[in-house]
């Protein structure tokens, strides 16, 4: 962001951020055209990781049965998505979940949160790889819980054949199919990505304009003060978003998985 | 006879916002109802909840099915 | 206040999901069942080439299906 801005305070690069924008350079090989192997989003994506990783380990160090703060605030976390989303979802059975939900949960807030962190600015996932792995990770969970506890026959059987007469089953079936599984991954991931991916260009559209507005001629230069103080509203109402999409994303995951678990309807 | 006044390009546009405005009075009355019953009596909510979605589902069709046609019959007349 | 009671959340696995999941399921079921018969429609179209008129019939009958489909899965009072 901020190699842009300067960039068009000296009037080079054009205002209208565009898709080309979401493409940073390359770190490993520096400078290097067009390769991606090694950009910010990935040094993101580790940070996040090693973040979540070092966090949870410290504060379960040495648990103690008082908590100390630092202990205190992780199982405020992990109690918040067991009862909030596992339990009250899934039922007493959705305490088996509850970890994964938690990293989950956290994941996603966390890369998310890197699109209003200064330096950081962008959103892992305002590139559509990682929620669409997310969304493949929770495609791949709902139905692998649905065959282990239903069986592969009677899984299919559950979640394809609604209790319908069977002279409109046909259908129905197709319809059934295409819901549960084409709509629910694709559903998933896009929801996330396009957020993410709004919220950053709609925060690039007001920085750039300022500073476009600053260099387009003396009366307009007041105007940019205002573009920028709309970046700062924006940034507040991403926050909200933030949150949202990340506590959406996992309570359709478990409300996936519950449909998986469900006897019968 | 001379044209007074011509519209030109797709008019499924206006076709849909006409469309649009019967469900979505419909469904903000359904669920403004399913909000008061919650509202006077709140363990009646998992009861009436079902009934929400049959109306939802009846009401929201004809709205979709304003957009589908929009694009199937996109009418340039 | 009469006793501001939380309407009983069983949640077990037996219930249909909370609030949220069973409005964008209800959501799916419309727009997939119109999308779904709306494209087989759309292939007979092609094949037929009967200008248009099957993909308006299979988006009524998708439609169809996807209200039972709602009424079956979110309506029948448990």
């Amino acid at each position: 962001m901020f190699g842009q801005a300067n960039v068009l305070a000296q009037g080079q690069a054009e205002f209208p951020p565009g898709v080309g924008d979401f493409y940073l350079p390359s770190i490993l090989p520096w400078g290097a055209e067009n390769s991606f192997w090694f950009t910010k989003i990935t040094a993101m994506v580790w940070i996040a990781v090693g973040v979540l990783i070092i966090y949870f380990l410290a504060s379960y160090r040495k648990p103690q049965l008082v908590p100390t703060k630092k202990q205190w605030l992780a199982e405020s976390i992990y109690g918040f998505v067991r009862n909030n989303i596992a339990v009250d979802m899934i039922g007493h059975q959705g305490v088996r979940f509850a970890p994964y939900f938690t990293t989950l949960f956290c994941f996603v807030l966390l890369t998310n949160a890197f699109a209003i962190i200064p330096f950081f600015q962008i959103s892992p996932n305002s590139h559509i790889a990682f929620p669409a792995f997310l969304a493949v990770i929770s495609y791949v969970l709902f139905i692998w819980v649905g065959i282990r506890h239903h069986g592969f026959g009677k899984f299919f059987k559950n979640s394809l054949v609604p209790p319908a007469p069977w002279f409109i089953l046909p259908i129905l079936i197709p319809i059934e199919f295409a819901s549960t599984f084409l709509f629910r991954p694709f559903t998933l991931a896009v929801r996330l990505f396009a957020n993410m991916f709004a919220g950053h260009m709609i925060l690039l559209v007001f920085t750039l304009g300022g500073f476009a507005m600053l260099n387009a001629n003396a009366w307009l230069a007041p105007v940019s003060v205002l573009s920028w103080l709309m970046t700062v509203a924006l940034t507040f109402l991403e926050f909200l978003v933030i949150c949202l999409q990340a506590y959406v994303f996992t309570v359709l995951t478990a409300s996936y998985v519950q449909g998986a678990l469900a006897d019968e309807h | 006879m001379s044209i007074l006044a011509e519209v030109t390009g797709s008019t499924a546009a206006i076709g849909y916002g006409l469309a649009a405005i019967g469900p979505g009075i419909g469904v903000g009355l359904v669920f403004s109802a399913y909000i008061q019953s919650t509202a006077r009596q709140p363990e009646s909510s998992r009861m009436t909840l079902p009934y929400v979605w049959i109306g939802f589902a009846v009401i929201e069709a004809l709205a979709l099915l304003g957009i589908a046609f929009g694009f199937i019959w996109a009418g340039t007349a | 206040m009469a006793g501001d009671q939380k309407p009983p959340n069983t949640g077990g696995p037996g219930d249909s999901p909370s609030g949220a999941g069973q409005g964008w399921t209800a959501l799916s079921y419309l727009i997939g069942g119109m999308a779904v018969w709306g494209f087989i429609g759309w292939l007979v179209d092609r094949w037929l080439d009967t200008g248009g008129i099957a993909t308006g019939v299979g988006v009524v009958l998708g439609m169809a299906g996807g209200i039972v489909l709602v009424v079956r899965r979110l309506g029948t009072p448990t």
